[in-house]
């Protein structure tokens, strides 16, 4: 049998963070194959930047500090091609809108955290501000 | 008199669908209704605040009393993009739409792919607040189905 230095509770958190990641992601690919119309009205296809943005913050996260305090990674498809990543451990939450950016290859990031004292949204943050909330999130 | 529940409301309501006429006013208490996919739903059956948003302005839905559920759950074009079978219905009213410091205006559509004179827009997008706000007090009617 081979000697491994992880406890048992945190390789059960461990697998359940990969599935975590792994159903996130799984939905985000459900989105790339939306069409236009896809939600009945004139919904935008989602955008393929703003889905491989968010497959790419989901398996940034599962490697981070702390990234076992997920209980939930919940994406969100909206009308106009964009679409949220929510984070949630038990005491904070936090959104992040994903908008195609004006550039080719180009995204523009909005955050939206809560906890039970305070609510903040941030708007065109940048990629220091938004590992920031991130770490919030997680700390 | 349009938005009377009552035969006279529903004749009215009939002529002016039938001249394609546009409405001026939508009143406070006018039911609105939207299809939602599976996917704009949260597990605990509310809604995503992503489910309100379109930076272009003009977010799509229907002025109930010019629709039927089965017409806004399946949605007006045909074909569908989707599948109309997993689709569910939102509600919500215009005072709520108002209260979010947008209006909500008449906007028909006849083109190849959809007649729905029932439709209406937003007149602006809505803030990340505003979206959230609207999740929350808006009432699935239909929940969608996983497929």
């Amino acid at each position: 049998m081979q000697a491994t230095n992880r406890t048992p509770d945190l390789s059960i958190s461990r697998s359940r963070l990969l599935s975590l990641v792994a159903q996130g992601i799984g939905e985000l690919e459900r989105y790339s194959r939306f069409v236009a119309g896809w939600d009945g009205y004139s919904g935008e296809p989602i955008s393929p930047v703003a889905i491989a943005t968010a497959e790419n913050l989901i398996e940034t996260l599962a490697e981070m500090k702390g990234s076992e305090q997920l209980i939930d990674i919940i994406p969100g498809p909206a009308p106009d091609g964009s679409l949220d990543v929510e984070l949630r451990t038990e005491k904070r939450r936090l959104i992040v809108t994903i908008y195609p950016g004006n550039a080719p290859n180009d995204v523009e990031i909005r955050t939206f955290r809560t906890d039970s004292v305070t609510s903040e949204e941030k708007n065109d943050l940048g990629a220091d501000a938004l590992v920031d909330d991130v770490r919030w999130l997680l700390a | 008199m349009l938005w009377s529940t009552t035969f006279v409301g529903s004749w009215l309501r009939r002529r002016y669908e039938a001249s394609w006429r546009l409405i001026g006013q939508i009143p406070d208490s006018a039911i609105l209704w939207r299809a939602i996919r599976p996917d704009q739903i949260y597990r605990d059956g509310t809604i995503k605040p992503s489910f309100f948003r379109d930076r272009r302005g003009n977010y799509s839905c229907d002025l109930a009393l010019f629709s039927t559920r089965e017409k806004s759950r399946r949605g007006y074009a045909q074909p569908p993009a989707w599948n109309p079978d997993e689709a569910g219905l939102i509600e919500f009213k215009a005072g709520d739409v108002r209260q979010a410091n947008t209006d909500v205006v008449h906007a028909p559509i006849r083109n190849e792919r959809t007649i729905n004179y029932s439709h209406a827009q937003f007149s602006r997008e809505l803030s990340g607040e505003e979206e959230r706000a609207m999740a929350a007090g808006a009432v699935v009617v239909i929940p969608p189905r996983k497929p």
